[in-house]
């Protein structure tokens, strides 16, 4: 009776730890997609982000930083919006969206990761 | 759980961060808007004066600009000098945007390290212009500087 208890208890549990692997098996899965796609996505925004700059002026406005640092002093308020005006918000905004997806999705996988190493183990 | 311990609380931590993130969200949202209205009053000034600044008999465009990032930027001026007068310039921007750039006595004039006047600058070349929007779709101009090529 005893030994049965003990084999049904070790198969439950067994089978616990199954179902744990398969989920983060698939977790990683997704995971290491996730962080692909995001990872590459990222060169062409960033090539977009830099020659967006390049057009709306942002360079120019930057650098009477150092030819008129007193006048730039003088209108800071008018420089400031003339940046702000000039940055690609919307590039920008993506560019961060898609960082947070890669640091997530890779904090996730090696998480996953370890899981799977310690079942395996 | 006394306050002490409610205030060093897990919980009260994440709705102190909550808030913090909320207001940082309220901050960013009043400063977008902020320089959208801008942007899109200049552009609107601009249309609406198109005609009378440009002199050349078109119609002004339905709208200047579209989405927020291609609405002209009202604080200054990047680009190319078309046409030079006395007290204003004709700049027209990478994007094929012409602004007309208003000069006072106020306005500081450079190139390289010399002070120079409205009438030194040539047409073809490039400059950046800091300034503020004027009620008739122009810049009035605080900074002008010619920039190397």
């Amino acid at each position: 009776m005893k030994d049965n208890l003990d084999y049904l208890e070790s198969r439950i549990l067994n089978q616990i730890n199954e179902i744990k692997l398969k989920r983060a098996r698939a977790k990683m899965l997704v995971g290491r997609v996730l962080s692909g796609v995001s990872f590459v996505a990222l060169f062409p925004i960033f090539i977009n982000i830099f020659s967006q700059l390049q057009t709306s002026g942002f360079w120019n406005y930057l650098s009477l930083v150092f030819t008129d640092t007193s006048t730039v002093a003088v209108y800071w308020k008018e420089f400031s919006l003339s940046l702000v005006d000039a940055l690609p918000i919307v590039s920008v905004g993506l560019v961060f969206a898609l960082l947070l997806v890669l640091l997530t999705s890779l904090r996730f996988s090696i998480q996953d990761y370890k899981l799977i190493k310690s079942y395996e183990f | 759980m006394n306050f002490k311990e409610t205030v060093q609380s897990k919980t009260f931590k994440g709705f102190i961060i909550g808030v913090a993130f909320i207001l940082l969200l309220v901050i960013v949202f009043q400063a977008g808007k902020l320089v959208g209205l801008r942007k899109a009053e200049f552009s609107g000034r601009l249309g609406d004066n198109y005609g009378r600044i440009f002199d050349d008999g078109i119609r002004p465009p339905m709208m200047i600009g579209g989405m927020m990032d291609s609405l002209p930027g009202a604080h200054g001026a990047v680009g190319e000098v078309l046409k030079v007068s006395s007290s204003t310039l004709v700049v027209a921007e990478p994007n094929n945007l012409e602004k007309v750039i208003r000069v006072s006595s106020t306005t500081a004039i450079r190139k390289f390290r010399d002070t120079i006047t409205i009438l030194d600058i040539k047409v073809g070349d490039f400059i950046s212009v800091l300034g503020e929007a004027n009620g008739q779709g122009e810049i009035d101009a605080k900074l002008v500087r010619i920039m190397p090529k």
